[in-house]
């Protein structure tokens, strides 16, 4: 697997469902996102399962694998097309019909436009929206990473099995990692957790998503706290810096 | 029970030191916020904090005080030998008293050396075995602990990938996965190290099979490997020549450390005579390692282990506390694993695959006044009485008694 067809993966299974999970809690996003009728548009990327984004009329969005007839379907030839595309350069993309949505293709550019405001810049009127969303990518990534990366099915033999648990009292709800199945998702997971990984306050989550947490300090002050598998939680953690790097601007 | 002056403490500590505390003190690896972070002074087998609670103590600084804090016979051996001067230009008559006693005392071992930590010995005998064979490669068991090295160390950072080009480990008791790495390295394996028994953290210590320790003697054999015996947390506490006379081991080189002096800094590599002449070329020193003072007290904890014959009493005292603790377990409806020795046992909730319920058992246990860890084997005292096992359980009694309230206890 190049770096692109990683790359690809990541923001096809990390990435562009955040957007799901966001609609729900950005009004900003919702906004952008909605329209007069429902629409939904379909990416697929030579090598990769495809992902679906469906936009009711009021901006919530919904996200799986499954296209259906109409949507409007966009072919990439490459990841490197793709790349090119979730990053506002000029990409060939070939039709796959449904060419009657074209008009609604802006609510997926607003959307999408809302989301890299979300993820990459620090307003203090998002910042723990920005956290949550950098976090729920993040375990997304990692679970992505794990699927397809080389070193993917080793890492993940090494890890072994577990839920592991995000909470931070500013999030919007509690983010999980199924090890098993490698789902992400938010809420209480089905499955018994293992490790419970809970952040006293936003400081204490941004320094660790900017890979700037003292952790055994943190631990022993309490702003962090982690119950369970501990080994569990310190492993991921390093999966996820790696899947986070290659998603950096 | 509050732990406000460890915690104060701690802050001071977070700000200028990484981790607060780092190593294997680290309150990370415990339940943080349960246990005290600082230690104030220690007395036979309990110890006192900062804040004043005292413990009976089931961890004796992760072993080292085999015979308790403040053995009498020990610190004066250690104070009379402090009292003529420290890390002289040369190393003093005791250097050679001790080397002395331990080859008179382990049945395989011709020779000595001495250092602070088991990890600076750990380190070495790899180097030796490497220029005893001339080969690269070392076989480890896979999650055993040898030290803070780059081929060894359990942590992540500043690693490269070349740091365990040379390493390769194989599940412990394994004998299948053990004979194909030595086919798969044939003729370039240099040793293989291993620890008596797999002691691992966050997961129960495995006693090695009868079978596994013929075939680590064998290929070693074979294959012309120096067998490795890292002993530095067994070492004469299961018995008092070494651990390998218990198993049936046969080792070309041991590494001894935390009960060789009850708690000062020494730790030992010994080995056969036809690895002498290589281990001369391999440099070794330290600044303080030849300092008199812990040889003093290794040379009189060695004479206390064997004269009051310490292993079969730890052994008892151990047996006692499993036991007993087990049988609270079952008191109290709660499942447990015991495993280990029970001169260093290690017992946990039973399919407690996340440790949150073994985690909630030991907040509450610590807070009766008996200090355990959740994820480490432990240690018994030779400090100990009968009275004082006793009197832990009595107090891990109401400690089981507390848990229908203590958090994640249930989940």
């Amino acid at each position: 697997m190049t770096g692109d067809t990683l790359k690809a993966a990541l923001y096809l299974e990390a990435v562009l469902p955040a957007l799901a999970e966001l609609s729900a809690q950005d009004a900003s996003l919702r906004s952008a996102a909605a329209g007069s009728r429902p629409f939904a548009i379909t990416l697929a990327v030579r090598g990769h399962s495809r992902r679906r984004l469906a936009f009711a009329t009021d901006g919530a969005i919904t996200t799986s694998t499954t296209p259906q007839p109409g949507d409007l379907s966009l072919w990439f030839p490459s990841a490197g097309q793709f790349l090119r595309t979730v990053s506002n350069r000029s990409a060939l993309a070939l039709p796959g019909g449904g060419w009657t949505q074209l008009t609604q293709l802006r609510r997926f550019s607003t959307a999408g436009a809302r989301l890299d405001t979300l993820l990459q810049t620090r307003a203090d009127a998002h910042l723990a929206l920005h956290a949550w969303g950098s976090l729920l990518v993040a375990l997304a990534a990692a679970a992505s990473w794990l699927r397809h990366h080389p070193d993917g099915p080793a890492t993940h033999a090494r890890l072994g099995t577990g839920t592991v648990v995000f909470e931070c009292p500013v999030l919007p709800a509690p983010l999980w990692l199924d090890l098993a199945t490698l789902n992400s998702g938010t809420g209480t997971p089905a499955s018994p957790v293992t490790v419970r990984i809970a952040f006293g306050d936003l400081a204490t989550l941004m320094a660790e998503l900017d890979n700037q947490l003292d952790a055994p300090a943190a631990l022993g002050l309490g702003t962090l706290r982690i119950t369970g598998y501990l080994p569990l939680a310190e492993n991921l953690s390093l999966v996820m810096l790696k899947a986070g790097n290659l998603l950096r601007p | 029970m509050n732990f406000d002056q460890s915690q104060a403490l701690f802050r001071r500590a977070a700000a200028v030191i990484p981790g607060g505390i780092y190593g294997h003190t680290t309150p990370a690896a415990t339940v943080p916020g349960a246990v005290p972070y600082f230690a104030a002074e220690g007395f036979g087998c309990r110890y006192r904090d900062v804040d004043g609670n005292v413990f009976i103590d089931f961890m004796g600084g992760y072993g080292p005080l085999v015979l308790g804090y403040h053995h009498p016979e020990v610190e004066a051996a250690a104070h009379a030998a402090r009292q003529l001067g420290a890390a002289f230009n040369h190393p003093t008559p005791l250097l050679v008293e001790l080397a002395e006693k331990l080859t008179q005392r382990i049945d395989f071992a011709d020779w000595a050396v001495f250092a602070k930590n088991g990890a600076d010995l750990t380190n070495w005998s790899i180097m030796v075995a490497r220029e005893v064979t001339g080969r690269p490669k070392i076989l480890k068991i896979r999650g055993a602990y040898h030290g803070t090295a780059a081929w060894c160390t359990p942590g992540h950072g500043g690693l490269i990938p070349s740091d365990r080009v040379d390493i390769a480990d194989f599940p412990f008791n394994d004998i299948t996965a053990l004979e194909a790495l030595f086919a798969q390295h044939r003729g370039q394996v240099a040793g293989l190290i291993l620890t008596p028994f797999h002691h691992p953290a966050f997961a129960d210590s495995v006693l090695p099979t009868p079978e596994f320790v013929a075939a680590c003697n064998r290929l070693c054999r074979e294959h012309g490997a120096l067998q490795i015996l890292d002993d530095v947390r067994c070492g004469f506490r299961l018995t008092a020549d070494g651990s390998h006379s218990l198993y049936g081991y046969k080792p070309d080189l041991a590494i001894y450390c935390k009960a060789l002096a009850n708690g000062h800094p020494i730790s030992a590599c010994v080995g056969r005579a036809s690895h002498k002449a290589a281990a001369s070329r391999v440099f070794l020193t330290g600044s303080y390692w030849s300092d008199p003072a812990p040889m003093a007290a290794a040379l009189a904890t060695l004479d206390i282990i064997a004269r009051e014959q310490i292993p079969q009493r730890l052994a008892l005292l151990g047996q006692r506390f499993v036991d007993g603790f087990l049988a609270l377990g079952k008191k109290h409806g709660v499942d447990l694993i015991a495993s280990g020795p029970p001169a260093m046992p290690y017992l946990r909730v039973k399919d407690d695959p996340s440790f949150m319920r073994t985690q909630a058992l030991c907040t509450a246990i610590v807070a009766q006044g008996v200090f355990i860890h959740p994820h480490h084997n432990w240690f018994i005292s030779a400090a100990m009485t009968e009275a004082d096992i006793d009197e832990a359980l009595r107090r891990i009694g109401i400690a089981f008694d507390s848990l229908p309230t203590t958090p994640h206890f249930a989940s």
